[in-house]
């Protein structure tokens, strides 16, 4: 049996013994996947729960569902192991409202780019088998291949699902919710090795780290985002730019009239439009760096290709080294909500407040 | 309305006479220096860059103009207090300031002309005095320029409340005179106005210290002084080791009297940063090399904080006026401020040993106590008035003051410029001006807004433009007086024209109160405070099952602490009965708590009621066990104060570790030696705290009292800057009592009374303190997020659960923008410093 | 570009209860500091939205201080340690993508500190002088040193 046909299963019989009520997973599509919600055991198998292919981030389809108001009906959500770090990262941003969902996660083959899919499909079960293997497949995402977290960890969501280094699949808890879950299910509990699989994720995330990193102040992020569009679609993928409108659309704030744009050019001996690219991913950078989760989906969305992904997932990382926070993986609060009265002094006065 | 005397110029008096005239009555202050601050308050001598005092000075001066209730007399001294209360005959004499410090515009042109010693201060134009008044009065233009001729004048008044400063003691004693020995004042002043820097740091020899230390005599003979003395004692060692964590850091003592709320975390968090605190018995201090040894440590350097002597003018001051003394200190009627001469009072440093905390809570209570005898107070009404909107056809007026720009050649971009000699003494012609040219956009080049900006804004309401389509630019303090070239001030005034262009018109709300408070608990000092607001409130509730007794720690002041426990009794049941006549009793406990400043809905068991303010004041239990003077529990807060208290009134033999006795107790400590045992007192907060703190949203310290009014770096007691003017940010929730901390029955009625008063302030519609900085949220943008709501340090925002939106409470919003910086989607906005505006003004100020 | 000398412009956002006042000490003391310094008033230090300090820089501006009281004092209760941690934010992301991170200074200036102010002020000038034009106003521009 398939993972994805074990996880069907698993979902009929939660369905049957009443412990759910509605399932969002991925389903496919003509050319690729969304997420789909689905209320009644007949349709599940119109699902595949792991997908080769991430389209959206899958916490920001459940923020869509209950921003406003919990869940009304009790919720299974399949998500990737970035997407369940979303998931967290967004409750503590009260974009989630996680009474009534049960998160299931798995240890993750990573996915292909949602273009490469649509010229040269694969399936989730090439994808797992290259992970049985032990080999990253050179066909997934970049940032999926520098995952810092590519398997189900502690706290985050509330049931794992161990594929690597096991020879069944095994089921996991997360969370108590996710015990008492796996009890009503009547599974037993297993257990598998991830360590190698994460590892090798970490290393290349270290060789990427040192290695993509834009450098060079102004020209090096002009080159980078040379072929920007100024089309935000990275802002709009993101599922940590939460905002129901961007600061950067506020054409009350960029509006001008002619004569500043003339007064520009003949200050900066010439100037680029529009004026606020770069400013709109430095800007960006500020408000979300902090907590970017590091799903890619970026990178994926430029239709220009440029790899955003080092300059949101190394800076995010920089960012996130300064407050100690990793987002998603546990239950600190997100250094924009916070403050402590005894810290950062290395940003006080011009050389970190000694003279 | 009444009319009250204040003497003397203390933290306590600043409060008391701002306090007054903020209650609706008339106050003349005499003060004995040529200014304020001329005589120095306790925490000026003690910790001289303590800001304290500019905003105890600020919020007087600031309530005089709002009020114009507070008349000044400065070199003044008391001379005769005739009559009886209701009808003080007071004689004094005084000598004008030669530069009228509130006329005085700082124009410096007296600098020029006469002969003037000029001390330089922040927060107004300076002071000056000027030697020779008399042939130089035509020379200010503001008319500032008086003549000193000594007067003597007689006053009616209905009260006096005295208020004479403090003196540290002398350090001769302890080894001043030897090299590197100095007072903790003038460790201090090294670092004023530079800042914590290792350059400044300097022994008597010009070399930087391996080695500094403290020394606080608590506890050696002869010792008076307050908590305060060791907080700023170790306040000041932390900084140090902050500062260079390399440095030597000892502190001597005898006594640990850090006694007030959780103050002991000073003492963990030295221990922790590697500072040598040495408990010692007896003190040597001799001269070892370059430094000095204190018993057997070298230092490099010894700071010692002196404890408080008592002046000789105190006793004459008590002798002339007929106040009665007992060790220097005045004698009041026990639990008042009230001395045995009627209508006469005292707080400060004159009624006992005052931590600033106390000054304030002092300056506070002291106006219920006093207003039994001045008649109902007239609070001036505040309105806001209704202005002409228009946000899409700006027409900006820039007016220069020629004071502030001096020749600057002005060339900006605006539809009129008007220059004036000076804009502050011509209102008249700004208003005639505005109205003739049909300016909607008002620029100010002008001096700092800390000395005629709100006048400046003020003139302009006259010609009806509101406070949000007026900008101010600094020009004198900002860039003429520091140097400053032609391009840099026409690219400060196109920035605020850039910025008036896109201001747009901010209305500031009004929210409606209940004018009722709910008291929550039964402790004594729910019911001095009911006993405070029955006088004005129409309504007080008090929320308990039951009431607490009254117990063995009256206070320091021998009045209360020699006081049988008959009288004690007799106090209480004459309190209570006072009090259960008028008040509603609920008796239950409280379930749940529903709103915010101005309306709460409180909830019990049968019934719920609603009220604009709440004060916790939920008490203590008392576990009365052995004869030790306890320190510690679980937390950061020492009990040994009631302990002390307690062993005192006992008589029995006691052991004490940190602390023996503290405040006036030290003239005659309890009878006690170093040992350990079974608490004689031990102070408990009662569950119910939990479950209070829960439904407001408040803190617990570790052992469950209420955190109120803290400060915020250390959560020690002491008086922050929450403290301020405005009582709104409290969030209309005061607490009072053993609910707070351990403390005595004397300090409850100053808690209390700070309390009642406080709430006084808030039984009418609020208009936003924000005034234009009030915050908004853009309901199209926000996002629900809640960031906004963990950035407001006054509980002003709240997601609304129904439509996932940060909501405002204008009434607790102080306009700090906070929630602005901290929105992502740029939904919460201080509309009067949007990012439309701010962009536009930077454009124009880089140029 | 011809070489002529380099007057920088440095944007100050100053909080109104302790570097504003501080400010004004200085002005009442008649302290120089170079006009170089263009001061913001604002009303507490977290009042500055990272957004503004980085905007300020691609207008133009060699340099932005943001001055606040120091920690334990903020009028708003804890305002400036809300500041510190966007300037770290904003600090971080420069130096992170190798622009000069210390074009962005954060300095703590009590109100009774006018001789402080001038100091900082004076120091601040100097170093960004030695430091030359920003090159983040040319960010987005034709102008500048050239980009290949």
């Amino acid at each position: 049996m398939t993972e994805n046909e074990m996880l069907k299963k698993f979902i009929k019989d939660a369905f049957e013994k009443g412990l759910i009520e509605a399932v969002m997973a991925p389903s496919a599509t003509q050319d690729s996947y969304t997420y789909a919600l689905i209320t009644k055991k007949e349709d599940v198998d119109k699902l595949t729960p792991i997908a080769p292919v991430m389209q959206w981030n899958g916490a920001d389809m459940i923020r869509r569902i209950t921003k406003l108001k919990k869940s009304e009906r009790k919720l299974l959500a399949i998500l990737r192991p970035c997407e369940s770090r979303t998931y967290k990262e967004l409750v503590k941003f009260n974009q989630i409202n996680p009474e009534n969902i049960i998160v299931l996660t798995y240890d993750c083959p990573g996915t292909v780019h949602a273009r490469n899919y649509k010229y040269e499909p694969t399936s989730s079960e090439k994808l797992i088998e290259e992970m049985k293997s032990g080999k990253i497949s050179n066909k997934i995402r970049e940032s999926c291949s520098v995952c810092e977290y590519p398997t189900p960890i502690k706290g985050v969501g509330d049931i794992g699902l161990g594929i690597v280094n096991t020879t069944e699949p095994v089921f996991f808890s997360l969370s108590d919710k996710g015990k008492e879950f796996l009890a009503g299910m009547g599974i037993n509990e297993g257990e598998r090795d991830d360590s190698s699989w994460v590892k090798l994720h970490r290393d290349n995330r270290e060789k990427w780290l040192k290695e993509e990193r834009i450098t060079g102040g102004r020209k090096g992020l002009e080159e980078f985002l040379s072929s920007c569009l100024n089309c935000h679609n990275c802002k709009d993928m993101c599922p940590i730019c939460f905002c129901k409108e961007c600061f950067f659309e506020d054409h009350s704030v960029f509006d001008y009239e002619s004569n500043k744009f003339y007064n520009w050019a003949d200050d900066k001996d010439g100037i680029r439009l529009p004026t606020d690219k770069s400013l709109f991913h430095v800007g960006r950078l500020i408000h979300m760096g902090t907590s970017c989760i590091g799903c890619g989906l970026c990178q994926q969305a430029c239709p220009m290709d440029i790899p955003l992904y080092r300059l949101f997932g190394i800076v995010g990382n920089d960012l996130q080294k300064v407050f100690n926070y990793k987002p998603g993986v546990n239950d600190d609060i997100p250094p924009v909500m916070d403050f402590r009265e005894d810290e950062l002094h290395e940003f006080e006065g011009l050389f970190g407040g000694e003279e | 309305m009444g009319k009250v005397l204040v003497y003397g110029t203390t933290l306590a008096s600043y409060r008391a006479a701002a306090n007054f005239a903020r209650a609706g009555h008339k106050v003349i202050m005499l003060n004995r220096g040529e200014f304020l601050w001329h005589k120095m308050t306790q925490m000026q001598q003690q910790q001289p860059r303590d800001i304290m005092n500019g905003y105890s000075k600020a919020i007087l001066l600031q309530t005089a103009n709002l009020t114009g209730n507070i008349e000044f007399y400065h070199n003044s001294e008391l001379i005769d207090v005739e009559g009886g209360p209701g009808n003080f005959k007071v004689k004094f004499k005084h000598r004008p300031q030669t530069v009228n410090e509130f006329k005085c515009i700082g124009c410096d042109l007296c600098h020029e002309k006469c002969d003037v010693k000029y001390i330089p201060m922040p927060l107004g134009p300076g002071m000056r005095i000027i030697k020779n008044a008399e042939e130089c009065v035509d020379v200010c233009p503001a008319k500032a320029i008086q003549i000193p001729q000594e007067k003597e004048e007689e006053v009616k008044v209905e009260a006096v409340v005295l208020s004479p400063e403090y003196i540290p003691e002398s350090i001769e004693k302890f080894g001043a005179g030897l090299k590197n020995v100095k007072t903790f004042h003038d460790f201090a002043w090294m670092f004023r106005g530079k800042g914590m820097h290792k350059e400044f740091l300097k022994t008597d020899d010009g070399e930087y210290p391996n080695s500094v230390g403290f020394f606080s005599p608590a506890g050696f003979e002869g010792y008076i002084g307050s908590y305060e003395d060791q907080t700023i004692v170790f306040r000041e060692a932390l900084a140090l080791k902050e500062m260079d964590p390399e440095l030597d850091v000892h502190i001597f003592l005898k006594e640990i009297r850090l006694y007030g709320h959780n103050q002991m975390r000073l003492y963990d968090e030295a221990v922790e940063k590697g500072i040598n605190i040495h408990m010692i018995d007896s003190i040597s201090i001799t001269q070892d090399g370059k430094g000095v040894k204190v018993n057997d440590v070298h230092v490099d350097l010894l700071a010692i904080m002196p404890g408080q002597a008592i002046p000789e003018d105190w006793v004459k001051l008590a002798k002339n006026i007929g106040v009665d003394l007992e060790h220097g200190f005045a004698k009041t009627k026990p639990f008042t401020f009230e001395t045995n001469r009627d209508g006469v009072f005292v707080i400060g440093e004159y009624y006992k040993p005052t931590g600033s905390t106390e000054a304030i809570y002092q300056g506070t209570a002291i106006v219920p106590q006093v207003e039994k005898y001045l008649g109902e107070g007239k609070p001036i009404a505040m309105e806001i008035p209704r202005f002409e909107q228009d946000d899409f056809n700006p027409k900006v007026g820039v007016f220069i003051c020629e004071c502030a720009a001096q020749g600057f050649n002005i060339d900006v971009d605006a539809d009129y410029v008007i220059k004036k000699d000076y804009l502050c003494l011509h209102p008249e012609e700004i208003v005639k001006e505005i109205k003739e040219k049909g300016i909607n956009r008002v620029v100010f080049g002008a001096c700092s807004p800390a000395l005629r900006g709100a006048m400046l804004e003020m003139t302009a309401a006259k010609a009806g433009i509101a406070p949000s389509y007026v900008e101010l630019v600094q020009l004198r303090e900002y860039a003429s007086r520091v140097g400053a070239n032609a391009r840099k001030v026409n690219a400060m005034l196109n920035a605020a024209i850039a910025k008036a262009r896109k201001d747009v018109y901010v209305d500031i709300p009004l929210t409606e109160t209940v004018k009722t408070v709910a008291i929550i608990g039964g402790d004594v000092s729910a019911l001095i405070a009911a006993d405070y607001l029955l006088e004005k409130v129409s309504l007080v509730y008090l929320i308990t099952p039951e009431f607490d007794k009254v117990f063995d720690a009256p206070g320091v002041k021998p009045e209360v602490l020699q006081m049988s426990n008959d009288e004690l009794e007799k106090w209480y049941t004459s309190l209570k009965d006072r009090v259960m006549k008028r008040a509603k009793w609920i008796k239950e406990e409280v379930e749940a708590i529903d709103g915010s400043l101005g309306n709460f809905t409180i909830k019990y068991n049968g019934g719920e009621i609603n009220a604009g303010v709440i004060i916790i004041a939920t008490g203590a239990d008392i576990e009365e066990k052995g004869t030790h003077i306890n320190s510690r529990m679980d937390g950061d807060t020492l009990h040994s104060s009631v302990s002390s208290i307690y062993a005192k009134r006992k008589g029995v033999e006691a052991t004490y570790d940190l602390m023996k006795s503290y405040s006036l107790l030290d003239l005659a400590p309890p009878n006690a030696k170093k040992g350990e045992g079974e608490p004689i007192a031990l102070v408990k907060p009662r569950e119910i705290n939990r479950k209070i703190a829960e439904m407001l949203g408040m803190k617990l310290d570790k052992e469950g009292f209420f955190y109120f009014a803290e400060e915020p770096r250390y959560g020690i007691e002491r008086a922050s800057n929450q403290f301020m003017l405005f009582e709104e940010p409290f969030g209309g929730i005061f607490v009072a009592g053993l609910a707070h901390r351990p403390m005595s029955i004397e300090e409850e009625m100053e808690e209390a009374g700070f309390a009642a008063q406080s709430s006084l302030y808030l039984m009418r519609d609020i208009i936003s303190p924000a005034g234009k900085f009030i915050s908004v949220t853009n309901p199209r943008k926000c996002a629900g997020c809640g960031i906004c709501v963990d950035a407001c340090f006054s509980g002003a925002r709240y997601i609304d659960e129904e439509d996932h939106i940060a909501k405002v409470r204008p009434a607790q919003c102080v306009g700090c923008g906070a929630c602005a910086n901290v929105c992502p989607s740029g939904a919460a906005i201080i509309r009067a410093y949007s990012p439309t505006g701010v962009f536009e003004m930077l454009k124009e100020v880089v140029k | 570009m011809t070489e002529k000398k380099f007057d920088p412009v440095i944007v100050g956002f100053f909080c109104n209860w302790c570097t504003s006042a501080a400010a004004d000490l200085a002005g009442t003391s008649r302290l120089h500091y170079p006009a170089s310094i263009r001061p913001i008033r604002v009303m507490c230090s977290s009042t500055v939205d990272p957004v503004y300090l980085v905007r300020a820089l691609q207008e133009g501006a060699d340099a932005t201080i943001l001055g606040g009281c120091h920690p334990g004092d903020c009028h708003y209760i804890t305002g400036n340690y809300k500041a510190r941690r966007r300037v770290a934010i904003v600090k971080t992301v420069l130096k992170s993508l190798g622009f000069d991170d210390t074009r962005v200074l954060l300095e703590w200036i009590s109100g009774s500190e006018g001789p402080k102010f001038a100091r900082v002020m004076n120091e601040y000038t100097d170093y960004i002088k030695k430091r030359g034009p920003s090159d983040f106003k040319y960010l987005d521009s034709l102008g500048g040193e050239k980009v290949d």
